[in-house]
């Protein structure tokens, strides 16, 4: 087993009477990354974390956790934020936080210990006495998050982390994920939020009705799914292109177009110079992951 | 490191908190004792009080019917139909007409008339009075003395024993009544407790949180245990009480039973109070004879493993439930208690009965049904067949509810029929 990897899935399959939620998914989660789950709704996601945090066994497959087979005792290494927020509506926000920390092992006193600290580093030490139900919904985020990392996990699993949240919030969760990932944590979430995903993440998963479609690190999936395309800003007249090249877009002045697989971008810039064309910006449009993302997901569908 | 004792410090400290519980603890032995002598109770209220003139045109009965405290005769002498009409605005509440037609060997046409109908227990007083006289006079016809007479006319009483010890049914089915009735009472608000329990964590969504931490039936386990230990705080409140009020009461009790005595003793004269004294006699003795560790024992059993299995088959009905709204599902517990405490009535009417041997066997019934007929002394037998039905039926729900609870606290607004339910089980 790779020493970097934290947590790997093989050939994970689970099924719910008829309907295949996994079908043999596998993935590995590298130490201290920024892992992104994507994919469209029911496609097996909540499912997958839900393995991952031994909520559910899986029928099949196996799933590793620090290189041995996940096991219960695991799960007070992970912290584990559901899609769908809970906490106990009646009782007070630090003795409910104290009690799920302690539900992963922590005793009273290191619990008390680690709340007062993230309790001033939220600035919120005024609402130990609070009852959940008096927050209003962004406060009971904070406290959700801190009940997720509050034991210090080595794997924090977050599930559309940022779904709900007002932008001040996304904000302050964004810095607290990265900065318990510089020091040492591993972070897997899952979203359909692509341009979260691009800015955050350095390797993602796409799965789609329970099989993965794709997985790696951002960059090269990118790489991998370029459709040769280019756009160019010029001056004056717009100028006659080579045989073969199309035109994708035309508007003030810029120009998006799609190379035959023969030409490179060289090629064209070399075309379009040797034409005296004046050109004041030329650059290589690599698809957005949510366009990635939409044509697997299609493309998957019509299998 | 177990977590089952921190699950089980929450359940209980939250709710030992509330001031809900300090009200239903005091409110519980209130309501129990309302609803215990509420039957006493309503069977005094339809004794009417009343005040009746009589018209006796036969003669027969005049100034011979005994009035009570309850129930006043007095003799007019005026024509009946005038009566009828101004009876009510001379205080009287009926009319009971004997017409001059009316003899012993002939005992018909009497009438009662009124606005309003008697209350059965005051129309069988009413008839059992003139029974009473008019067999005394028929007795005089034959010529009997009046020593004879009462002789004859003496209720005669027995004594019960019991598998060879003297008891009476009195106390036991008092005692059997309470104990029937704590555990049903019990029952239902320990088990629904439970049930909202599973319902609060489902529909807050806290419940994904918690079994990310710990399996659901360890959280399962200690909601049931923690409830557990509220209803046994609860319980050793109540017999701290009950000592308390127990001790202030006997402590100038015994005193008086016997100053009734002393009087008694000196006067040679049976008081009033000498009854009292009599009843409490009766009642220690019965007391002594009756099985009262074992009805302790009972109790506490029942309870305790009654509770297991209804608070587990409450359990899955509130992780099978989709919102709180909609309980329609809680039936499936809820109607076997209900029908537990009848078939307890039944069999406290009669408790060797087929029907009351088989609810006392059968685990869905026998919590609430076995404890009631514990102070009939059931055979040995039927005790040890239906612990053991008990314990097994709790085995055995505490294994389906805890499969239907782990899939159903996870599964989110969604209507879940019975025949989904089934499917769980395969998971």
């Amino acid at each position: 087993m790779d020493s970097g990897v934290l947590l790997s899935l093989q050939n994970v399959g689970k099924s719910f009477d008829k309907v295949r939620a996994l079908d043999g998914v596998s993935f590995a989660v590298p130490r201290q990354s920024i892992y992104g789950i994507l994919g469209p709704n029911g496609a097996g996601k909540t499912t997958a974390l839900r393995i991952i945090t031994t909520i559910l066994k899986p029928d099949q497959g196996q799933v590793y956790f620090n290189g041995e087979p996940l096991q219960d005792r695991h799960a007070s290494l992970m912290g584990y934020m559901p899609e769908e927020r809970g906490l106990y509506k009646k009782m007070m926000v630090g003795e409910q936080l104290i009690y799920l920390a302690r539900l992963k092992g922590l005793n009273a006193q290191q619990a008390k210990k680690q709340l007062s600290f993230w309790l001033e580093k939220f600035d919120i030490k005024n609402w130990y006495n609070k009852k959940v139900e008096d927050l209003s919904k962004g406060m009971a985020q904070k406290v959700q998050f801190i009940a997720t990392i509050l034991h210090q996990p080595q794997l924090i699993i977050l599930d559309e982390p940022f779904s709900g949240l007002d932008p001040i919030n996304t904000r302050l969760i964004e810095e607290e994920i990265r900065s318990l990932s510089q020091q040492g944590a591993t972070i897997l979430f899952s979203t359909h939020r692509m341009e979260q995903v691009e800015e955050f993440c350095e390797h993602i998963l796409l799965i789609n009705k329970g099989r993965v479609i794709l997985s790696g690190k951002v960059s090269e999936i990118r790489q991998r799914f370029k459709r040769n395309e280019y756009s160019f800003h010029y001056e004056g007249q717009r100028p006659d292109l080579p045989e073969k090249v199309n035109i994708v877009r035309d508007e003030n002045h810029e120009l998006v177009v799609k190379l035959p697989p023969q030409l490179s971008g060289n090629d064209l810039l070399r075309e379009l110079i040797a034409r005296n064309v004046h050109i004041t910006a030329f650059a290589e449009l690599l698809p957005s992951l949510n366009e990635i993302f939409i044509s697997q997901v299609a493309a998957s569908a019509h299998e | 490191m177990n977590k089952i004792p921190v699950i089980i410090a929450r359940e209980y400290i939250t709710r030992v908190r509330k001031p809900v519980f300090i009200i239903t603890t005091l409110l519980v032995p209130v309501l129990m004792g309302l609803i215990g002598i509420l039957p006493f109770w309503i069977m005094k209220a339809s004794t009417t009080t009343g005040r009746i003139a009589v018209v006796d045109e036969s003669g027969l009965f005049r100034n011979r019917l005994e009035s009570s405290k309850e129930l006043q005769f007095e003799s007019v002498n005026e024509p009946v139909d005038s009566l009828a009409k101004t009876y009510s605005e001379r205080g009287f509440t009926a009319v009971l007409h004997v017409p001059a037609s009316f003899a012993l060997d002939k005992p018909e046409g009497i009438r009662y008339i009124s606005e309003e109908a008697p209350g059965i227990a005051t129309a069988e007083k009413i008839s059992e009075q003139l029974t009473a006289v008019a067999t005394r006079l028929r007795l005089q016809q034959v010529q009997l003395s009046p020593d004879l007479m009462d002789q004859l006319t003496k209720p005669i009483r027995f004594t019960t024993f019991i598998k060879g010890k003297e008891g009476s049914i009195g106390l036991a089915s008092v005692i059997g009544y309470f104990s029937g009735l704590l555990l049903y009472v019990l029952l239902l608000i320990y088990g629904t407790l439970v049930m909202r329990g599973v319902m609060e964590e489902k529909s807050t969504r806290i419940a994904e949180v918690i079994v990310s931490s710990v399996k659901p039936h360890e959280l399962m386990a200690g909601k049931i245990i923690g409830i557990a230990l509220v209803g046994l705080t609860q319980f050793a409140i109540w017999i701290v009480l009950g000592f308390v009020l127990f001790g202030f009461f006997s402590g100038f009790l015994p005193d008086q039973t016997q100053a009734v005595q002393q009087v008694a003793e000196a006067t040679g004269q049976p008081l009033e109070g000498e009854q009292t004294t009599v009843v409490l006699a009766g009642l220690a003795k019965e007391a002594a004879n009756l099985p009262l560790g074992l009805i302790v024992f009972g109790v506490l059993f029942y309870f305790l493993f009654g509770y297991l299995t209804y608070s587990s088959l409450f359990a899955a009905i509130g992780a099978a439930m989709s919102d709180e709204s909609d309980q329609s599902l809680s039936l499936i517990a809820t109607a076997p208690i209900i029908i537990a405490f009848i078939m307890g009535m039944v069999a406290m009417a009669a408790p060797h009965s087929g029907i009351a041997v088989f609810a006392s066997i059968f685990p869905l019934s026998s919590p609430v049904v076995m404890p009631a007929r514990l102070g009939f002394d059931p055979p040995v037998g039927q005790l040890v067949l239906s612990m053991l039905c008990l314990i097994l039926c709790f085995l055995l729900f505490l294994w389906l509810s805890a499969k239907i609870y782990r899939t159903g606290i996870l599964l989110y607004g969604k209507k879940v029929t019975l025949r989904e339910l089934g499917r769980w089980l395969t998971y």
